[in-house]
């Protein structure tokens, strides 16, 4: 039943994607396509929820345990924020074409070959910890959509195509802002998930006589210095538009590494 | 018309950079058509100098010696290297009609073209340039755009460069409202982008070299006027700059668009250049957050935007065939008719002369040069009046299936193959200050 639930949410993820990307680069826009997009979109996160939901309540836990279980999280979250989005209309209800396919990588990932049983949280330390490095790192997954968005709609005005996704995609300047509010909150999300993890680390590595500082922690640092970067360049040396975009893509593909660490190298905690 | 020849170049052969190089400012029309005249071998000309277009349409004896010199007078004048086009006699005349009514332009429909060739015929009119042929071809043009704008769908829901710029600043920024559009310069287009602008809730600032002519347009659009000194400064605070002064080079170089990006902190900046030759350097559109259009972008994106007129453009192009024919069959008639018609007037003025002779010098001797002049003209008045409904239907008899039989029985009626042989007085049409008399010359029996 609940790998049914996920494998009916992977699809579906996949599904809403293949839809959306087919609307945004036709020639004409199609009401139907659109409506599908939203339905499957929308049916990728009951699915989601609805297996997160039954596996509460048959583990008696919430769905953090762990960066794998974590990670599924990320994905309902920013799915949900698209699909949000999208239910509410205007310009930014395309992000979805951006949002989806991550969404659907990460879920794969949260059940891919390294992902293994973790030890169960405990402690409110370490949910303050995993809450607001789920937030902080969702806000960042949208700052990354936004900022891909800006980038292909600035090709689309460099390069004089005015048709097709240049009607479709958010105007260059909401997308800007969008991203830069998307950093401003993400960031002190997670600063506070680091803050969080690293006492809730020092506490676990002194009762357990391990390590006070590892590599990890330097990468999650590095990711925060990025995001960091970019919304003070923005607001001391007026970077916008493409290099902000560039940046915040750098800080999300910075952060994808650090995930990939977690799953090579593994965690415990 | 088959000393007629057309010369040119426009979008389809040539990008904006050639274009502007061989660029004529309106007041400058008026010299460009004395020197196509003064190529030797030009009878009449008229220069047609759009953004889209330069052409030279030139009438002579020699179209293979005309069409060498008009092309060597755009050559030595900086269109080395560009691909003109060439239509010569009744493709020349074909093209005339096609331009005037759209047909021939990046976007089809658009209504600016039909001005523009009037204001170049205008030109060349002062210039001198005209004396008939031309005249009537150019005329007959503006008869087939009338039609066309009239009679097919051709421009209706046309997408107008306006528009476009609109949706551009749409997708740059979103919201237009409280945003801020420069206009520099007074061309006809930028100011109709920035009305379109200015309805979708942004706040309009014109700089103008003059700036008498800045406050009067910024009276009239309900904007703020500034002196174009001012521009570097005004360009820090605008989001949108309308460029369209018609300045021969840069009126904005990569960077002073540089300096004014610094004090803006990287706020989007979004320029339309519709001026030929360009106002902003090309190369200021490579700077991060800047969009700058160009006359030959926007107009691409309308033409794109120009689905669905199809059947428009195809009806158009059948009233412009129409047109054509109408005109060949005129000039045919003037061709056909024309001997027998010239013959028929100078019989009836003939005759109104030696009338009127023989009275002045008789019974009506006592008339002052007023009541002489006065009955001249009642005899030209009733000369025409009469003649008016055998030219015409000579005329439409000639371009007929039957138009020996009614040209001959005219000439039969009216003796005028007598005349032809010389056994008529010879006769002087004179200018009369209110008409056309005739009046008999010492001849043989008179």
């Amino acid at each position: 039943m609940l790998g049914g639930l996920l494998a009916a949410a992977a699809l579906l993820y996949l599904l809403a994607s293949v839809l959306m990307l087919t609307h945004l680069v036709g020639a004409t826009s199609s009401p139907p396509a659109r409506r599908a997009a939203t339905l499957a979109l929308g049916g990728a996160v009951a699915s989601h929820v609805a297996h997160d939901l039954l596996r509460w309540g048959a583990a008696g836990r919430g769905p953090f345990a762990g960066i794998h279980e974590g990670l599924s999280t990320l994905a309902l979250v920013v799915a949900a924020v698209a699909l949000g989005l999208r239910l509410r209309g205007g310009r930014l209800e395309t992000l979805g074409v951006f949002v989806a396919p991550l969404s659907l990588l990460m879920l794969l990932a949260s059940q891919g070959a390294g992902a293994r049983p973790t030890t169960p949280l405990s402690g409110a330390l370490l949910g303050v910890h995993v809450g607001s490095t789920i937030l902080g790192t969702a806000a960042f997954t949208v700052a990354f959509a936004l900022a891909a968005a800006y980038l292909v709609q600035e090709r689309e005005v460099r390069q004089k195509r005015l048709r097709g996704m240049f009607q479709r995609l958010p105007p260059l300047e909401v997308l800007d802002v969008a991203s830069y509010r998307s950093i401003a909150l993400g960031l002190p999300a997670l600063t506070l998930g680091i803050v969080t993890g690293l006492l809730a680390g020092v506490q676990e590595a002194v009762g357990r006589g391990l390590p006070l500082v590892e590599w990890r922690h330097y990468l999650a640092l590095g990711v925060w210095g990025v995001f960091a970067s970019v919304l003070v360049l923005r607001l001391v040396a007026g970077w916008r538009g493409h290099r902000a975009a560039i940046g915040t893509i750098v800080g999300y593909a910075s952060a994808v590494m650090v995930l990939f660490g977690y799953f090579v190298r593994g965690s415990g905690r | 018309m088959s000393g007629l020849v057309v010369v040119g170049l426009n979008h389809r052969t040539a990008p904006v950079e050639a274009r502007e190089r061989l660029a004529v400012p309106p007041d400058g029309l008026e010299d460009a058509v004395r020197a196509v005249l003064a190529l030797g071998g030009v009878r009449e000309a008229v220069v047609v100098a759009t953004c889209n277009r330069v052409e030279l349409y030139a009438l002579g004896d020699e179209p293979d010696a005309l069409a060498g010199a008009l092309r060597q007078h755009l050559l030595s004048r900086g269109g080395a290297g560009v691909s003109l086009y060439e239509h010569r006699g009744e493709d020349a005349v074909r093209h005339a009609f096609r331009v005037c009514a759209s047909l021939d332009s990046l976007v089809v429909g658009e209504p600016q073209i039909l001005g523009q060739v009037k204001e170049a015929v205008a030109a060349s009119r002062a210039a001198g340039g005209l004396r008939g042929g031309l005249g009537r071809v150019m005329a007959r043009a503006f008869q087939a755009a009338k039609r066309v704008r009239t009679e097919t769908g051709i421009a209706e829901g046309q997408v107008s460069v306006a528009s476009v710029a609109v949706d551009l600043a749409r997708g740059i920024f979103g919201d237009l409202v409280g945003r801020k559009v420069l206009v520099v310069g007074a061309g006809k287009m930028a100011l109709g982008a920035a009305r379109t602008l200015a309805r979708a809730g942004a706040s309009l600032l014109i700089a103008n070299r003059s700036f008498e002519r800045a406050e009067a347009l910024a009276r009239e659009y309900g904007a703020t006027a500034h002196p174009l000194s001012d521009l570097g400064m005004l360009l820090q605070h605008v989001d949108v700059a309308v460029c369209s002064t018609g300045a021969s080079g840069y009126l904005l170089t990569r960077h002073d668009v540089a300096l004014a990006m610094k004090a803006r902190r990287g706020r989007g900046l979004f320029l339309i250049d519709i001026a030929v030759p360009r106002n902003v350097e090309p190369a200021a559109g490579d700077l991060d957050s800047v969009f700058l259009y160009n006359v030959d972008d926007l107009e691409r994106a309308v033409a794109e935007g120009g689905h669905g007129r199809a059947a428009a453009t195809t009806d158009a192009e059948r009233v412009v065939a129409e047109e054509l024919s109408s005109y060949r069959a005129e000039e045919l008639a003037q061709r056909g008719a024309g001997p027998t018609i010239v013959a028929l007037r100078r019989r009836f003025q003939e005759a109104a002369a030696a009338e009127m002779e023989r009275s002045l010098g008789g019974r009506l001797r006592h008339l002052g040069e007023g009541d002489r002049a006065a009955i001249e003209a009642m005899l030209d008045a009733l000369t025409n009046k009469l003649l008016h409904a055998p030219t015409v239907a000579l005329k439409e008899a000639a371009t007929g299936a039957d138009d020996d039989g009614v040209l001959r029985a005219a000439r039969t009626l009216f003796a005028l193959d007598a005349e032809a042989g010389g056994g008529r007085p010879e006769l002087t049409a004179v200018r009369a200050p209110g008409g056309v008399a005739a009046k008999a010359k010492a001849g043989t029996g008179r």
